[in-house]
């Protein structure tokens, strides 16, 4: 298949809650780069900026677009949850947070995790083999970063599907739901119950060097509060889940449409990490990122007034044209950089090293068992979430291992 | 152990934790009024404040995402000052392998950071870190 644009240019109509704007949103922002870039989505009483000078200052300008109050894009949505997210703080309360957690996140410190990363994919990819039949989303991508997260934060493996299950509840939207269903409060309550027994039950004990270790060490020193530890594994939970599980549904995708390129990353797996730069600027994970206007601001004209909540549409920028060179086209050799999929700035993604060393763990461990998958479309399904995109399933055939 | 030792161990604990990515230590190796000079006019250089190097150190592993090893070659002190000769390796986000080659100026005081004033091959800075762009005044003169 080749990389032409998807589909003839629509009038300017972004609709982040549309299940349609899902399945492929890209000649949508495409007309609001062109026509209304800065664009003011009327029900729900936010903008939404398209291109890529836009969302890199309003990434680099953390003072005028602000963290506090913001991360969801529905009014209100933060300030119904009793846990912080730190992700929903700025400077300096964000800064001391994420100090904690930002050293066991470095690509050094995370490299002792690549023999289990490796292992855990063979042992995943293994039942499949004889079959010639593999879900990349729901046989892979739902189970190994979530394995990885809970070795980060010590949920035992017989946890880890309720962990899983309680993330997917907080995220799912239904068509057009804009604001938190019953759904997804669950969800977030499920998770702050069980991190709550998790944190009491490890509480007593001397701290492993991990992330959960170093969020209850700087429990005790009084660098972090207790209902800030809560928060932040949660948001362990969603978003060192949720994201890399669907690069790798993205990515699986992307390479069966681009066949020839994947056949170079089979020929040369040393290809695989530039394969993965080119699908986070060509279908990155992270479509929208959420901020609130800290000041007044004007913006090619048009004003945003403070409070005003501001969604980033990274996956957009991405494709700006007047960034990159013939953007709707997947290259994986074109160098792919500057793209945006882990935000920018002070609150660039802590697990930015840790997704792509999963992902190209995966594809190392993938493309040398199934060089040959044929993705079934028919059988694809999308999660429906303003800020994730990504599918829930994409079925795929191959040549079955001999026995 | 004298000053100009005590500095050289200084120098070399701080590269640790560049190739480490230790933000919040790095950060905490400068005085509260120490300074960050990037020498040149690309788009990265310039002058910058604790401030701007807390938000912006983190930032190398956008561009670097397995980080980027520097290694010392050669240090000379005096005083509060020490010269370091340095060179760098690492792999750019779009695949290339950057390196460039450094001369570091460190000046302390009570054994933070008063300055850091970083000279390199300039040029290679433009090519691969800011995609061949350069800042619209050093493009005009």
């Amino acid at each position: 298949m080749s990389g032409a644009p998807e589909g003839a240019t629509p009038p300017v109509t972004l609709d982040p809650y549309d299940h349609r704007f899902h399945w492929d949103p890209y000649p949508f922002y495409r007309a609001a780069r062109e026509r209304d870039p800065v664009y003011f989505y009327e029900p729900g009483g936010f903008w939404l900026l398209t291109k890529w000078d836009d969302v890199n200052r309003a990434f680099r300008d953390h003072k005028t677009f602000i963290n506090s109050g913001a991360v969801a894009l529905e009014k209100d949505a933060n300030e119904k949850l009793p846990y912080p997210l730190f992700i929903g703080s700025d400077p300096p309360e964000h800064t001391r947070q994420r100090a904690v957690l930002t050293p066991l996140m470095m690509p050094a410190a995370l490299q002792k995790l690549e023999g289990f990363i490796r292992a855990r994919t063979i042992e995943l990819l293994a039942p499949h083999l004889a079959s010639g039949r593999l879900d990349f989303v729901a046989d892979l991508g739902c189970y190994l970063p979530m394995d990885v997260v809970s070795i980060l934060i010590d949920v035992p493996p017989a946890d880890r599907d309720r962990v899983r299950g309680w993330a997917d509840d907080l995220i799912a939207r239904e068509d057009r739901q804009t604001d938190l269903a019953d759904r997804n409060v669950a969800g977030y309550m499920n998770l702050a119950q069980y991190f709550e027994a998790h944190t009491a039950q490890h509480a007593g004990e001397s701290h492993k060097e991990d992330l959960l270790g170093a969020m209850l060490r700087a429990q005790s020193a009084g660098l972090m509060s207790h209902a800030e530890v809560v928060g932040n594994l949660i948001l362990l939970a969603i978003a060192g889940n949720e994201t890399t599980t669907k690069l790798i549904g993205n990515m699986a995708y992307r390479l069966w449409e681009h066949s020839e390129q994947r056949r170079w990353l089979v020929e040369d797996a040393g290809l695989i990490p530039q394969a993965i730069e080119e699908t986070l600027r060509f279908d990155g994970s992270s479509q929208i990122l959420v901020r609130r206007v800290g000041v007044d601001v004007t913006l090619r004209g048009k004003l945003l007034r403070k409070g005003d909540r501001v969604g980033l549409c990274v996956i957009s920028a991405n494709r700006d044209a007047d960034k990159f060179a013939n953007p709707e086209v997947f290259d994986i050799r074109r160098g792919s950089r500057d793209h945006m999929a882990f935000g920018y700035g002070v609150h660039a993604c802590l697990g930015a090293a840790l997704a792509r060393l999963e992902t190209r763990v995966v594809f190392e461990e993938v493309l040398r068992r199934l060089p040959d998958y044929e993705i079934e479309v028919a059988g694809l399904r999308r999660a429906h979430n303003p800020n994730v995109r990504g599918f829930t399933h994409v079925p795929a055939r191959f040549t079955p291992a001999a026995a | 152990m004298t000053i100009e030792e005590r500095n050289k161990k200084l120098v070399q604990e701080f590269f640790g934790l560049l190739n480490r990515g230790d933000v919040a230590r790095i950060v905490a190796a400068y005085a509260v009024d120490g300074q960050l000079q990037t020498m040149g006019r690309t788009l990265i250089s310039g002058r910058f404040t604790r401030a701007q190097i807390e938000a912006a150190a983190g930032q190398i592993y956008q561009a670097f995402p397995q980080g980027l090893a520097f290694t010392i070659d050669a240090m000379t002190a005096e005083g509060e000052r020490v010269a370091v000769e340095a060179h760098s390796q690492g792999r750019h986000a779009s695949g290339v392998i950057y390196s460039n080659e450094y001369h570091f100026l460190f000046v302390f005081r009570e054994g933070r950071l008063e300055l850091l004033r970083e000279y390199m091959d300039t040029e290679r800075v433009t090519d691969i870190l800011c995609g061949g762009q350069r800042p619209a005044a050093a493009a005009a003169t």
